[in-house]
Protein backbone atom coordinates (compact mmCIF):
# COMPACT_ATOMS: atom_id res chain seq x y z
CA UNK A 1 0.00 0.00 0.00
CA UNK A 2 1.44 3.05 -1.02
CA UNK A 3 2.00 6.01 1.59
CA UNK A 4 0.50 9.32 1.96
CA UNK A 5 3.35 10.87 0.00
CA UNK A 6 3.47 9.21 -2.83
CA UNK A 7 -0.91 9.04 -2.93
CA UNK A 8 -0.01 13.13 -3.87
CA UNK A 9 2.62 12.50 -6.44
CA UNK A 10 2.56 11.95 -10.26
CA UNK A 11 2.83 8.19 -10.93
CA UNK A 12 5.01 7.40 -14.01
CA UNK A 13 3.80 4.56 -15.16
CA UNK A 14 5.18 4.58 -18.96
CA UNK A 15 7.92 5.61 -21.23
CA UNK A 16 8.80 4.44 -24.50
CA UNK A 17 10.47 5.75 -28.06
CA UNK A 18 8.71 5.48 -31.28
CA UNK A 19 10.01 5.82 -34.51
CA UNK A 20 8.01 6.63 -37.96
CA UNK A 21 9.51 6.07 -40.86
CA UNK A 22 9.62 6.90 -44.60
CA UNK A 23 6.88 5.80 -46.13
CA UNK A 24 4.50 5.39 -43.17
CA UNK A 25 0.91 5.62 -43.65
CA UNK A 26 -1.26 7.87 -41.85
CA UNK A 27 -2.86 5.67 -38.54
CA UNK A 28 -7.04 6.23 -38.01
CA UNK A 29 -8.65 9.06 -35.44
CA UNK A 30 -8.58 7.16 -32.33
CA UNK A 31 -8.43 8.10 -28.53
CA UNK A 32 -5.90 5.69 -26.60
CA UNK A 33 -7.99 2.31 -26.13
CA UNK A 34 -9.64 1.97 -22.21
CA UNK A 35 -8.51 5.36 -21.12
CA UNK A 36 -11.76 7.52 -19.52
CA UNK A 37 -10.03 9.56 -16.79
CA UNK A 38 -8.85 13.05 -16.95
CA UNK A 39 -5.95 12.39 -14.81
CA UNK A 40 -3.59 10.99 -17.40
CA UNK A 41 -1.29 12.70 -19.16
CA UNK A 42 1.15 11.74 -22.22
CA UNK A 43 4.41 13.60 -22.37
CA UNK A 44 5.73 13.62 -25.81
CA UNK A 45 9.65 14.96 -26.47
CA UNK A 46 10.62 15.65 -30.29
CA UNK A 47 13.58 14.18 -30.36
CA UNK A 48 13.91 15.26 -34.23
CA UNK A 49 12.60 17.99 -35.75
CA UNK A 50 8.95 17.44 -36.30
CA UNK A 51 7.69 18.59 -40.13
CA UNK A 52 3.90 17.97 -40.47
CA UNK A 53 4.77 15.53 -43.11
CA UNK A 54 7.16 13.94 -41.13
CA UNK A 55 4.75 11.20 -39.51
CA UNK A 56 3.86 14.19 -36.74
CA UNK A 57 0.83 13.63 -34.16
CA UNK A 58 -1.80 15.15 -35.07
CA UNK A 59 -4.90 16.52 -32.81
CA UNK A 60 -8.61 17.61 -32.60
CA UNK A 61 -8.07 20.15 -30.02
CA UNK A 62 -10.91 20.60 -27.22
CA UNK A 63 -11.60 16.48 -28.14
CA UNK A 64 -10.69 15.35 -24.48
CA UNK A 65 -13.63 16.14 -23.22
CA UNK A 66 -16.01 13.00 -24.06
CA UNK A 67 -18.12 15.06 -26.40
CA UNK A 68 -19.44 13.22 -29.11
CA UNK A 69 -17.20 14.21 -32.10
CA UNK A 70 -16.07 10.91 -33.53
CA UNK A 71 -12.79 9.54 -33.89
CA UNK A 72 -13.69 8.83 -37.89
CA UNK A 73 -11.89 5.79 -38.68
CA UNK A 74 -10.41 6.28 -42.81
CA UNK A 75 -11.42 9.93 -42.68
CA UNK A 76 -8.42 11.32 -43.76
CA UNK A 77 -8.90 15.00 -42.73
CA UNK A 78 -10.65 15.55 -39.98
CA UNK A 79 -12.12 19.21 -39.91
CA UNK A 80 -10.03 21.12 -36.88
CA UNK A 81 -7.57 18.69 -36.99
CA UNK A 82 -3.82 20.58 -36.35
CA UNK A 83 -0.80 18.59 -37.08
CA UNK A 84 2.30 19.05 -34.36
CA UNK A 85 4.99 20.55 -36.11
CA UNK A 86 7.71 21.38 -34.29
CA UNK A 87 11.43 21.80 -33.35
CA UNK A 88 13.95 19.17 -32.11
CA UNK A 89 13.52 19.15 -27.81
CA UNK A 90 9.82 20.48 -28.02
CA UNK A 91 7.45 18.76 -25.40
CA UNK A 92 3.51 18.50 -25.91
CA UNK A 93 1.48 17.21 -23.15
CA UNK A 94 -1.46 15.55 -24.57
CA UNK A 95 -4.51 14.25 -22.71
CA UNK A 96 -4.93 10.33 -23.87
CA UNK A 97 -8.93 11.65 -24.23
CA UNK A 98 -7.83 13.96 -27.27
CA UNK A 99 -8.86 12.17 -30.85
CA UNK A 100 -5.27 12.12 -32.18
CA UNK A 101 -3.47 9.88 -34.25
CA UNK A 102 0.13 9.53 -35.66
CA UNK A 103 0.41 11.40 -39.27
CA UNK A 104 1.72 9.91 -42.58
CA UNK A 105 5.42 10.03 -43.18
CA UNK A 106 6.12 11.33 -47.16
CA UNK A 107 9.54 12.70 -46.22
CA UNK A 108 13.04 10.63 -46.52
CA UNK A 109 13.50 11.25 -42.94
CA UNK A 110 12.45 8.97 -39.83
CA UNK A 111 10.45 10.81 -36.97
CA UNK A 112 11.72 9.92 -33.35
CA UNK A 113 9.90 10.75 -30.11
CA UNK A 114 10.13 9.77 -26.59
CA UNK A 115 6.79 9.41 -24.47
CA UNK A 116 5.92 9.20 -20.83
CA UNK A 117 2.70 8.97 -19.44
CA UNK A 118 1.61 9.94 -16.10
CA UNK A 119 -0.91 9.69 -13.80
CA UNK A 120 -2.07 11.79 -10.88
CA UNK A 121 -2.95 10.41 -7.28
CA UNK A 122 -6.38 8.31 -7.40
CA UNK A 123 -6.13 8.03 -11.36
CA UNK A 124 -8.35 5.20 -12.48
CA UNK A 125 -5.76 2.54 -13.53
CA UNK A 126 -5.87 2.91 -17.51
CA UNK A 127 -6.75 -0.56 -19.31
CA UNK A 128 -4.06 -2.03 -21.01
CA UNK A 129 -2.01 -0.47 -19.39
CA UNK A 130 1.41 -0.94 -19.40
CA UNK A 131 1.55 -0.98 -22.74
CA UNK A 132 5.41 0.26 -22.94
CA UNK A 133 7.21 -0.29 -19.54
CA UNK A 134 9.89 -2.63 -18.74
CA UNK A 135 9.09 -5.00 -16.18
CA UNK A 136 11.57 -3.68 -13.18
CA UNK A 137 9.97 -0.06 -14.21
CA UNK A 138 6.19 -1.39 -13.95
CA UNK A 139 4.60 0.40 -10.79
CA UNK A 140 7.80 2.23 -9.73
CA UNK A 141 8.36 5.17 -10.84
CA UNK A 142 6.46 8.80 -8.87
CA UNK A 143 7.33 12.49 -9.56
CA UNK A 144 7.18 13.64 -6.13
CA UNK A 145 8.84 17.26 -5.40
CA UNK A 146 10.11 17.47 -8.82
CA UNK A 147 12.44 14.44 -7.97
CA UNK A 148 12.07 11.46 -10.27
CA UNK A 149 11.72 9.04 -6.98
CA UNK A 150 11.58 4.77 -6.87
CA UNK A 151 8.82 3.49 -4.81
CA UNK A 152 11.27 2.44 -2.24
CA UNK A 153 12.71 4.73 -1.35
CA UNK A 154 9.68 6.86 -0.92
CA UNK A 155 8.82 4.00 1.87
CA UNK A 156 6.33 2.05 -0.36
CA UNK A 157 6.79 -1.32 -2.12
CA UNK A 158 6.13 -1.06 -5.94
CA UNK A 159 2.65 -0.77 -6.91
CA UNK A 160 1.72 -3.63 -8.41
CA UNK A 161 -0.69 -3.57 -11.61
CA UNK A 162 -3.64 -5.05 -12.52
CA UNK A 163 -2.11 -7.77 -14.90
CA UNK A 164 0.66 -8.65 -12.60
CA UNK B 1 -14.73 -7.01 -2.92
CA UNK B 2 -14.55 -3.23 -1.53
CA UNK B 3 -10.85 -3.93 -2.14
CA UNK B 4 -8.68 -1.09 -2.70
CA UNK B 5 -6.36 -1.02 -5.72
CA UNK B 6 -3.01 -0.63 -4.82
CA UNK B 7 -2.17 2.41 -7.36
CA UNK B 8 -3.83 4.71 -5.59
CA UNK B 9 -6.67 3.70 -3.16
CA UNK B 10 -9.12 3.03 -5.73
CA UNK B 11 -12.34 0.63 -4.89
CA UNK B 12 -14.95 -0.29 -7.37
CA UNK B 13 -17.35 1.82 -6.12
CA UNK B 14 -14.86 4.40 -7.61
CA UNK B 15 -14.90 3.23 -10.64
CA UNK B 16 -18.43 2.53 -10.77
CA UNK B 17 -18.77 6.31 -9.58
CA UNK B 18 -16.72 7.80 -12.49
CA UNK B 19 -18.26 5.41 -15.24
CA UNK B 20 -21.85 7.01 -13.94
CA UNK B 21 -23.06 3.32 -13.46
CA UNK B 22 -25.32 3.99 -10.31
CA UNK B 23 -27.15 0.34 -10.20
CA UNK B 24 -23.98 -1.51 -9.69
CA UNK B 25 -22.50 1.21 -7.23
CA UNK B 26 -25.83 0.51 -5.57
CA UNK B 27 -24.87 -3.26 -5.35
CA UNK B 28 -21.72 -2.91 -4.27
CA UNK B 29 -22.62 -0.52 -1.49
CA UNK B 30 -25.38 -3.10 -0.79
CA UNK B 31 -22.67 -6.11 -0.56
CA UNK B 32 -20.79 -3.98 2.07
CA UNK B 33 -18.46 -1.50 0.21
CA UNK B 34 -16.87 1.12 1.95
CA UNK B 35 -17.73 4.84 1.45
CA UNK B 36 -14.90 7.15 1.73
CA UNK B 37 -14.44 10.89 0.72
CA UNK B 38 -12.75 9.86 -2.25
CA UNK B 39 -15.65 8.25 -3.51
CA UNK B 40 -17.67 11.44 -2.52
CA UNK B 41 -16.14 13.19 -4.36
CA UNK B 42 -16.18 11.14 -7.57
CA UNK B 43 -19.37 10.04 -7.30
CA UNK B 44 -21.93 13.04 -6.21
CA UNK B 45 -25.23 11.76 -7.12
CA UNK B 46 -25.08 11.58 -11.04
CA UNK B 47 -26.23 15.63 -11.03
CA UNK B 48 -22.63 16.34 -12.29
CA UNK B 49 -23.11 14.12 -14.96
CA UNK B 50 -26.03 14.87 -15.97
CA UNK B 51 -25.07 18.64 -15.99
CA UNK B 52 -21.83 17.52 -18.08
CA UNK B 53 -23.57 15.62 -20.67
CA UNK B 54 -26.57 18.44 -21.09
CA UNK B 55 -24.33 21.65 -20.22
CA UNK B 56 -25.95 22.37 -17.45
CA UNK B 57 -27.91 21.18 -14.45
CA UNK B 58 -31.61 21.84 -14.29
CA UNK B 59 -32.34 25.17 -12.48
CA UNK B 60 -34.13 23.55 -10.02
CA UNK B 61 -30.78 21.67 -8.98
CA UNK B 62 -28.48 23.73 -8.87
CA UNK B 63 -28.60 24.72 -5.06
CA UNK B 64 -28.27 20.87 -4.44
CA UNK B 65 -25.33 20.65 -6.62
CA UNK B 66 -23.38 23.45 -5.30
CA UNK B 67 -23.80 22.56 -1.77
CA UNK B 68 -22.86 18.96 -2.71
CA UNK B 69 -19.97 20.02 -4.13
CA UNK B 70 -19.29 22.34 -1.62
CA UNK B 71 -19.89 19.82 1.16
CA UNK B 72 -17.73 17.05 -0.34
CA UNK B 73 -14.94 19.46 -0.65
CA UNK B 74 -15.11 20.57 2.86
CA UNK B 75 -15.61 16.44 4.18
CA UNK B 76 -12.34 15.99 2.80
CA UNK B 77 -10.65 18.56 4.44
CA UNK B 78 -11.51 16.86 7.15
CA UNK B 79 -11.41 13.11 6.68
CA UNK B 80 -7.67 13.81 5.36
CA UNK B 81 -5.35 11.74 7.57
CA UNK B 82 -2.33 13.31 7.04
CA UNK B 83 -1.01 17.10 6.38
CA UNK B 84 -0.15 16.52 3.02
CA UNK B 85 -3.92 15.27 2.00
CA UNK B 86 -5.13 17.81 3.86
CA UNK B 87 -3.15 20.36 2.24
CA UNK B 88 -4.28 18.95 -1.37
CA UNK B 89 -8.19 18.20 -0.12
CA UNK B 90 -7.82 22.77 0.98
CA UNK B 91 -6.55 23.83 -2.54
CA UNK B 92 -9.42 21.42 -4.00
CA UNK B 93 -11.92 23.36 -1.61
CA UNK B 94 -10.55 26.63 -2.78
CA UNK B 95 -11.13 26.18 -6.36
CA UNK B 96 -14.64 25.07 -5.90
CA UNK B 97 -15.18 28.19 -3.63
CA UNK B 98 -12.98 30.47 -6.77
CA UNK B 99 -14.97 28.73 -9.26
CA UNK B 100 -18.43 29.31 -7.35
CA UNK B 101 -17.42 32.72 -7.29
CA UNK B 102 -16.58 33.04 -3.95
CA UNK B 103 -12.99 34.65 -4.43
CA UNK B 104 -12.57 36.07 -0.63
CA UNK B 105 -13.58 32.50 0.69
CA UNK B 106 -11.12 31.12 -2.07
CA UNK B 107 -8.42 33.03 -1.04
CA UNK B 108 -9.15 32.33 2.78
CA UNK B 109 -8.50 28.71 2.09
CA UNK B 110 -5.45 29.00 0.16
CA UNK B 111 -4.13 31.28 2.66
CA UNK B 112 -4.62 28.56 5.25
CA UNK B 113 -3.35 26.14 3.26
CA UNK B 114 -0.24 27.78 2.27
CA UNK B 115 0.41 28.57 5.88
CA UNK B 116 -0.30 24.84 7.03
CA UNK B 117 2.62 24.17 3.64
CA UNK B 118 4.94 26.82 5.83
CA UNK B 119 4.21 24.80 8.85
CA UNK B 120 5.27 21.20 7.58
CA UNK B 121 8.28 22.78 5.69
CA UNK B 122 10.74 24.59 8.60
CA UNK B 123 8.27 25.51 11.50
CA UNK B 124 6.49 28.83 13.33
CA UNK B 125 8.16 31.70 11.51
CA UNK B 126 10.62 33.11 13.64
CA UNK B 127 10.51 37.03 14.28
CA UNK B 128 8.68 39.74 13.32
CA UNK B 129 10.01 39.99 9.90
CA UNK B 130 9.83 36.30 9.02
CA UNK B 131 6.30 36.52 10.11
CA UNK B 132 5.74 39.39 7.83
CA UNK B 133 7.36 37.33 5.12
CA UNK B 134 5.42 34.18 5.56
CA UNK B 135 1.86 36.36 5.43
CA UNK B 136 3.40 38.19 1.97
CA UNK B 137 4.01 34.62 0.78
CA UNK B 138 0.77 33.68 1.70
CA UNK B 139 -1.10 36.77 0.06
CA UNK B 140 0.81 36.18 -2.84
CA UNK B 141 0.43 32.09 -3.42
CA UNK B 142 -3.59 32.79 -2.59
CA UNK B 143 -3.49 34.97 -5.39
CA UNK B 144 -1.65 32.62 -7.77
CA UNK B 145 -3.93 29.67 -6.41
CA UNK B 146 -6.75 31.54 -7.07
CA UNK B 147 -5.58 32.21 -10.56
CA UNK B 148 -4.65 28.41 -11.60
CA UNK B 149 -8.24 27.34 -10.16
CA UNK B 150 -9.80 29.98 -12.72
CA UNK B 151 -7.35 29.49 -15.62
CA UNK B 152 -9.73 28.18 -18.33
CA UNK B 153 -12.73 29.56 -16.74
CA UNK B 154 -12.95 32.79 -17.00
CA UNK B 155 -15.46 34.89 -18.37
CA UNK B 156 -14.40 35.58 -21.45
CA UNK B 157 -13.38 31.97 -22.01
CA UNK B 158 -16.84 30.82 -20.97
CA UNK B 159 -18.36 33.36 -23.63
CA UNK B 160 -16.05 32.06 -26.45
CA UNK B 161 -17.09 28.26 -25.17
CA UNK B 162 -20.97 29.34 -25.31
CA UNK B 163 -19.83 30.79 -28.82
CA UNK B 164 -18.80 27.60 -29.94
CA UNK B 165 -15.14 28.78 -30.28
CA UNK B 166 -13.37 27.26 -28.02
CA UNK B 167 -11.12 24.48 -30.25
CA UNK B 168 -8.01 26.26 -30.98
CA UNK B 169 -7.07 26.34 -35.15
CA UNK B 170 -4.01 27.11 -35.06
CA UNK B 171 -0.45 25.49 -33.35
CA UNK B 172 0.46 29.29 -32.00
CA UNK B 173 -3.10 28.43 -29.86
CA UNK B 174 -1.80 25.67 -28.21
CA UNK B 175 1.65 26.39 -27.73
CA UNK B 176 3.51 28.67 -24.55
CA UNK B 177 7.07 29.73 -25.80
CA UNK B 178 9.94 28.55 -23.11
CA UNK B 179 10.93 31.88 -23.58
CA UNK B 180 7.80 33.76 -21.63
CA UNK B 181 8.53 30.93 -19.47
CA UNK B 182 11.86 32.12 -18.83
CA UNK B 183 10.96 35.96 -18.80
CA UNK B 184 9.87 38.14 -15.66
CA UNK B 185 7.88 37.13 -13.25
CA UNK B 186 4.61 38.63 -14.69
CA UNK B 187 5.35 37.31 -17.69
CA UNK B 188 6.53 34.10 -15.72
CA UNK B 189 3.54 33.42 -14.35
CA UNK B 190 1.33 34.63 -17.02
CA UNK B 191 2.79 31.89 -19.55
CA UNK B 192 2.14 29.10 -16.73
CA UNK B 193 -2.08 30.03 -16.30
CA UNK B 194 -1.68 29.96 -20.19
CA UNK B 195 -0.41 26.56 -19.97
CA UNK B 196 -3.16 24.98 -17.54
CA UNK B 197 -6.05 26.71 -19.16
CA UNK B 198 -4.69 25.13 -22.42
CA UNK B 199 -4.64 21.88 -20.89
CA UNK B 200 -8.02 22.25 -19.80
CA UNK B 201 -9.65 23.88 -22.61
CA UNK B 202 -7.95 22.29 -25.40
CA UNK B 203 -6.44 18.94 -23.58
CA UNK B 204 -2.58 20.04 -25.47
CA UNK B 205 -0.45 21.93 -25.03
CA UNK B 206 2.41 22.33 -26.64
CA UNK B 207 6.36 23.70 -25.49
CA UNK B 208 8.21 24.54 -28.52
CA UNK B 209 11.97 24.09 -28.55
CA UNK B 210 11.59 23.40 -24.38
CA UNK B 211 14.15 20.92 -23.88
CA UNK B 212 17.98 22.24 -25.11
CA UNK B 213 20.51 20.33 -27.62
CA UNK B 214 22.23 18.31 -25.01
CA UNK B 215 19.40 17.22 -23.11
CA UNK B 216 17.48 16.08 -26.39
CA UNK B 217 21.05 14.14 -27.29
CA UNK B 218 21.56 12.21 -24.22
CA UNK B 219 18.22 11.05 -24.46
CA UNK B 220 18.86 10.39 -28.10
CA UNK B 221 21.39 8.31 -26.33
CA UNK B 222 18.71 6.43 -24.82
CA UNK B 223 16.71 5.65 -27.76
CA UNK B 224 19.65 4.36 -29.85
CA UNK B 225 20.37 2.14 -26.96
CA UNK B 226 16.85 0.63 -26.87
CA UNK B 227 16.62 0.57 -30.40
CA UNK B 228 19.97 -1.91 -30.66
CA UNK B 229 18.83 -3.83 -27.03
CA UNK B 230 17.13 -7.43 -27.95
CA UNK B 231 15.80 -7.45 -24.28
CA UNK B 232 13.83 -4.46 -24.97
CA UNK B 233 10.33 -4.65 -24.52
CA UNK B 234 8.96 -3.97 -28.12
CA UNK B 235 4.84 -3.42 -28.47
CA UNK B 236 5.26 -2.69 -31.88
CA UNK B 237 2.61 -5.21 -33.13
CA UNK B 238 0.48 -3.65 -30.57
CA UNK B 239 0.19 0.10 -32.26
CA UNK B 240 -2.39 1.02 -34.55
CA UNK B 241 -1.27 0.60 -38.42
CA UNK B 242 2.13 -0.79 -37.03
CA UNK B 243 3.79 -1.11 -40.56
CA UNK B 244 6.59 1.21 -40.55
CA UNK B 245 6.28 2.44 -36.67
CA UNK B 246 8.15 1.36 -33.65
CA UNK B 247 7.33 1.41 -30.06
CA UNK B 248 9.92 0.57 -28.07
CA UNK B 249 10.12 0.94 -24.02
CA UNK B 250 12.88 2.98 -22.28
CA UNK B 251 13.91 2.70 -18.68
CA UNK B 252 12.15 4.92 -16.99
CA UNK B 253 15.45 6.34 -14.66
CA UNK B 254 16.43 7.59 -18.17
CA UNK B 255 13.61 9.63 -18.20
CA UNK B 256 14.85 11.91 -15.19
CA UNK B 257 17.48 14.15 -17.73
CA UNK B 258 14.03 14.86 -19.63
CA UNK B 259 12.14 15.81 -16.34
CA UNK B 260 14.96 18.04 -14.84
CA UNK B 261 15.06 20.02 -17.82
CA UNK B 262 11.33 20.37 -18.76
CA UNK B 263 11.25 21.38 -14.88
CA UNK B 264 13.99 24.49 -15.05
CA UNK B 265 11.55 25.34 -17.69
CA UNK B 266 8.37 25.07 -16.51
CA UNK B 267 9.14 26.82 -12.94
CA UNK B 268 10.60 29.87 -12.19
CA UNK B 269 14.86 30.07 -11.66
CA UNK B 270 14.46 32.33 -8.95
CA UNK B 271 11.81 32.50 -6.14
CA UNK B 272 11.29 34.60 -2.88
CA UNK B 273 11.69 31.79 -0.42
CA UNK B 274 14.32 29.43 0.65
CA UNK B 275 14.66 25.88 -1.04
CA UNK B 276 13.61 24.37 2.52
CA UNK B 277 10.38 26.20 2.24
CA UNK B 278 9.95 26.11 -1.07
CA UNK B 279 6.39 24.96 -2.19
CA UNK B 280 6.99 26.43 -5.65
CA UNK B 281 4.19 26.62 -8.26
CA UNK B 282 5.07 27.56 -11.56
CA UNK B 283 2.82 30.68 -11.40
CA UNK B 284 4.51 31.90 -7.84
CA UNK B 285 5.81 35.26 -7.85
CA UNK B 286 9.41 35.16 -7.15
CA UNK B 287 12.36 37.53 -6.42
CA UNK B 288 15.29 36.03 -4.77
CA UNK B 289 17.49 33.41 -6.54
CA UNK B 290 17.33 29.97 -6.01
CA UNK B 291 17.16 26.77 -7.60
CA UNK B 292 13.84 24.83 -7.77
CA UNK B 293 13.44 21.91 -9.28
CA UNK B 294 9.46 20.96 -7.84
CA UNK B 295 8.22 22.96 -10.89
CA UNK B 296 7.26 20.15 -13.27
CA UNK B 297 4.98 18.68 -10.84
CA UNK B 298 3.27 21.50 -9.48
CA UNK B 299 1.93 22.00 -13.49
CA UNK B 300 0.76 18.53 -13.70
CA UNK B 301 -0.95 18.96 -9.97
CA UNK B 302 -2.86 21.39 -11.49
CA UNK B 303 -3.80 19.97 -14.90
CA UNK B 304 -3.93 16.80 -13.90
CA UNK B 305 -5.00 16.08 -10.08
CA UNK B 306 -7.49 19.32 -9.92
CA UNK B 307 -8.90 17.53 -13.12
CA UNK B 308 -9.87 14.47 -11.09
CA UNK B 309 -12.75 16.47 -9.69
CA UNK B 310 -13.50 17.97 -13.47
CA UNK B 311 -17.04 16.91 -13.85
CA UNK B 312 -17.86 17.89 -10.48
CA UNK B 313 -16.15 21.26 -10.57
CA UNK B 314 -17.85 21.91 -13.19
CA UNK B 315 -20.74 21.30 -12.72
CA UNK B 316 -20.47 23.34 -9.60
CA UNK B 317 -18.90 26.66 -11.87
CA UNK B 318 -21.88 25.93 -13.96
CA UNK B 319 -24.54 25.80 -11.20
CA UNK B 320 -22.94 28.73 -9.64
CA UNK B 321 -25.87 31.85 -9.62
CA UNK B 322 -25.41 33.79 -12.75
CA UNK B 323 -23.01 31.81 -14.56
CA UNK B 324 -23.47 31.22 -18.08
CA UNK B 325 -24.32 27.90 -19.36
CA UNK B 326 -23.97 26.59 -22.63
Amino acid sequence: MCTAAIMHGIHMFCMHTSCTLPTTQAQQWHRDDGVLDSRLASVQIAISPTRAEQGALEVLPASHTHDERPAAAGVPDLPGALSIAVPQGSVVFYSPNLVHRGRANSLDEERLAVTMNVMGARGLVPDGIPLAVHPADAGRWWLMDGALVAGERAGSAPLRYLQD
Amino acid sequence: MAKVHPWGGQTPLHAAAFLARWSQAWLLKRRGAEEDYGYHLQRGDGLEQAAQRTGSAAAADRDKVRGKAQGAFEAAVTSASTPAERRCALRRLGAVHARLGDHSGARKVFRARCQENGQAGEGAADGASDSARAEAEAEAEAEAELEAALAGFSEDEERERNEGGVAATTLAELSVSAAALRGVTSVRRGAAQRAIALWRRQGVVVFPSLLSGAVVARLREHVMAATADAVTVDRTANIRDPFNRTLRALAIADAAVALEAISEVLGPSVHAHAPAMCTCHVHLPCTLPCTCPQALEPFLRHAMVDAELLVLEVAAYRAAPGAQVG
